[in-house]
């Protein structure tokens, strides 16, 4: 047996960059934003608002399924809201056509379902009228397919018919439709999430590229469009002592000291799930060392290996673009290439309080781009 | 060591037929190459470390293991790269055994195409905890190199009980017999005997 | 170390900062390495420190395949290979399918290089739940460099007061001291062959 491995062992668990964010806010690992998080801005607006539809989009890793679940709970716990999590892990394809995705979300809560009864739940009228009004949806956006008008008329008043039924009114929660490519997602508000939205609120987790050029005008047909941005722990207090406190409450100050965590914020560029990947190996190279605890030179070394494999496979230009970032803070999207850069967090992109952004490269890039500068 | 200059020419060679039986021929390592032995002791030592059995870290561990290849022969250098510590300070490196116990070792062979490792040479010292004050500080198990002009006599392979110049023939230990020895074996009850 | 290629790290060292990890559904590690047989070795060394059996599996035709073929595995631990096939297609799917990850055990990817960069551009969210945790396969750490083999060199003359001539001339000779040091101090030199 030996102890010190596990003891490691066990603070890695906790640091694990694909763990499953309901695992993370079921075992109180969840930290409140330090300024109104997204969660609680959709919340406000649900309230006011109960039928309203709302994209969400950020960077990869920047805690948006984390904030999803928050609100799933929070919906809860309200007494309003019937929130119904779906997340579409499917082939972008396979959602191509009218009324699968609909279809989707239904066999998905169905399954759900299934296994939480064979575990032994009891669902109250309400969950289950809420299956049967998607079922009707996802029937609904077939017929309009088909062109088939006095069967979507029936079916329609259905819906209204069942949705009357419930005692709270219901939010569908839609995670991982941000994978999907643009093209795909924007088709998909046309037709299956357009068709949700006339019926019931919905939360959408959407593709970056929502965020940017061209595809900003997809976001326009939502009543809300919320960013989970990020914020550089190296210039907001608040982000830092926040990270900071991500840390403190999934590992003992014995094994990661004040200095080896401050250095763990800084590298993360305010990225939540670098900082727990960072975390992680900092704690890995720790025990190689043989250290007691996270040193300095622990996180250095876990932030060069992060930084070499984000390195990787980067053009000369891609490089120049970086350097330019580097030492200027000069970004211009002009092509798939820079874009890439942004979606693949080489370059981070900051808002502050007032919505002014500035752009900069990943923290554990920059020991590497300066050697390759001389 | 039994010279041949002050014993009877019967001794002589009934010390080579001692040295004949521990050492019968060369010592081969089958399918083996020095890159598939030097990977081979380390996976030993990081699992021994890992395992607990090594208080050394498994960081250290990959530091101290190191191979000089040089054509067919080679060196297999355990924490003796710096110095081989004759002084014995554990200010050299070492590795260290969870029980106190620490040891060095070096290993030289030839690659022999077809035929496997020849093992030409290794030295191997562990030493005990100054607590053990019934114990000998260290035991040294060594095989000198062959076709040394005296090696009819003198023991190619043989091992140290505690001082430089006090020699015991020893059979021929494999390599990763010598990390068995060094890491699992020459333990000592938690009561010693007197002497 | 250049600063634009991945941190190296030799197999046993690979292996046991994997199975540091334990069992843990959904973790993704990533090897670099080109050489055929690499899966295989790997399966040899993570069997040593693995506490999961280990088994290995190459990349069906397509990503929906290859996770099906994950999925179900918890509790042990799959070196998948063979992605160097994937198009740009499949690291898409393999992107949107990543979630289903979780339904798996731990898996470690053997890849090329080039691969990886693939995986980087068009499978952000994998490459993101793989965070830093992507080495480079490299052995050549552990051998002696030109300094050190002359360091080592240096050491042996200062502490025998012999040099290189001499000791190259007393192996030719048939009289090399009967200590395992000079085996040694010929293979440094070159002159291996002369033991």
């Amino acid at each position: 047996m030996n102890e010190r491995r596990d003891r490691f062992r066990q603070a890695m668990a906790r640091f694990e960059p694909s763990g499953d964010p309901l695992e993370a806010l079921s075992r109180g690992l969840y930290v409140a934003e330090p300024v109104q998080s997204v969660a609680q801005q959709i919340l406000a607006r649900l309230e006011l608002r109960p039928q309203s539809s709302h994209l969400v989009t950020g960077p990869i890793g920047s805690g948006k399924t984390t904030q999803l679940r928050v609100l799933e709970k929070s919906l809860k716990e309200s007494g309003e809201f019937w929130p119904i999590f779906a997340d579409i892990t499917t082939h972008g394809n396979e959602l191509a056509a009218e009324g699968k995705l609909i279809k989707h979300v239904v066999d998905d809560l169905k399954k759900l379902r299934g296994q939480e009864l064979a575990a032994g739940a009891q669902f109250s009228k309400g969950e289950e009228a809420f299956i049967v009004v998607l079922g009707l949806l996802a029937l609904l956006a077939a017929a309009s397919s088909e062109n088939n008008p006095p069967s979507a008329t029936v079916i329609e008043k259905d819906i209204k018919q069942e949705l009357s039924t419930l005692s709270r009114k219901p939010v569908l929660l839609i995670d991982s439709l941000d994978r999907l490519s643009h093209a795909v997602f924007a088709e998909l508000c046309d037709q299956d999430l357009a068709k949700l939205r006339e019926h019931i609120a919905i939360v959408v987790v959407a593709p970056p590229a929502i965020m940017y050029g061209a595809a900003r005008e997809t976001a326009e047909r939502f009543d809300y469009f919320t960013r989970q941005t990020a914020k550089d722990p190296r210039e907001d207090p608040k982000m830092h002592a926040f990270l900071l406190q991500v840390i403190r409450l999934r590992a003992e100050e014995a094994l990661l000291p004040e200095t080896s965590c401050n250095h763990l914020v800084l590298a993360s560029g305010g990225i939540l799930r670098d900082l727990i990947a960072l975390t992680q190996l900092a704690l890995e190279e720790a025990y190689v060392a043989g250290h007691a605890g996270v040193e300095p030179s622990d996180v250095a070394r876990a932030a060069d290996t992060f930084g070499r494999k984000h390195i990787i496979g980067l053009d000369s230009q891609e490089l120049s673009t970086l350097q330019r970032v580097r030492k200027h803070g000069t970004f211009v999207r002009v092509n798939d290439s820079d874009m890439g850069l942004l979606v693949t967090r080489r370059v981070l992109e900051y808002a502050d309080d007032r919505g002014a952004t500035r752009f900069a490269v990943h923290p554990t890039l920059i020991p590497l781009l300066e050697q390759l500068d001389v | 060591m039994i010279s041949d200059k002050h014993v009877p020419e019967a001794v002589v060679d009934r010390s080579r037929a001692l040295q004949t039986r521990v050492l019968a021929g060369p010592p081969l390592l089958t399918a083996m190459s020095p890159q598939r032995l030097f990977t081979t002791m380390r996976t030993h030592l990081t699992k021994a470390a890992e395992d607990g059995r090594l208080k050394t870290s498994f960081a250290n561990v990959m530091a101290q293991l190191r191979l000089a290849p040089q054509g067919e022969e080679f060196t297999i250098y355990g924490a003796r790269l710096e110095s081989a510590n004759f002084k014995r300070s554990r200010a050299e490196p070492h590795f260290l055994r969870q029980d106190g116990a620490w040891f060095d070792f070096m290993v030289t062979g030839r690659g022999t195409a077809g035929r496997g490792l020849e093992i030409l040479a290794y030295s191997c010292e562990i030493r005990f905890p100054d607590e053990l004050l019934t114990f000998p500080r260290f035991v040294r198990f060594d095989l000198n190199p062959p076709g040394h002009a005296n090696e009819s006599a003198a023991m190619r392979c043989h091992m140290h009980p505690g001082h430089n110049d006090l020699q015991v023939v020893a059979p021929f230990i494999g390599p990763l017999e010598i990390l068995d020895l060094c890491i699992h074996g020459l333990t000592w009850p938690a009561k010693q005997r007197s002497i | 170390m250049m600063p634009a290629t991945l941190a190296p790290i030799n197999l046993s060292e690979f292996a046991a900062r994997v199975a540091l990890h334990g069992d843990k559904a959904g973790s993704i590690f990533a090897l670099i390495a080109d050489a055929p047989g690499s899966a295989e070795e790997l399966q040899d060394e993570l069997n040593v420190f693995s506490e999961q059996p280990v088994r290995t599996l190459a990349a069906e035709k397509t990503a929906e395949a290859t996770i099906h073929a994950l999925i179900g595995a918890t509790g042990t631990l799959t070196i998948l290979s063979g992605l160097h096939v994937f198009t740009a297609v499949d690291w898409t799917e393999f992107d949107q399918l990543r979630n289903r990850l979780l339904q798996a055990g731990t898996t470690v990817m053997v890849m090329p290089l080039k691969t990886l960069g693939l995986l980087q551009d068009l499978a952000p969210n994998l490459s993101s739940w793989l965070g830093g945790r992507v080495w480079r396969w490299d052995e050549s750490a552990a051998a002696l460099s030109p300094p050190e083999i002359e360091a080592r060199l240096m050491t042996l003359r200062a502490s025998s007061g012999k040099s290189d001539d001499d000791v190259v001339a007393l192996a030719k000779s048939g009289a090399l001291p009967a200590e395992p040091e000079y085996a040694e101090w010929l293979v440094l030199l070159g002159q291996g062959g002369l033991i």
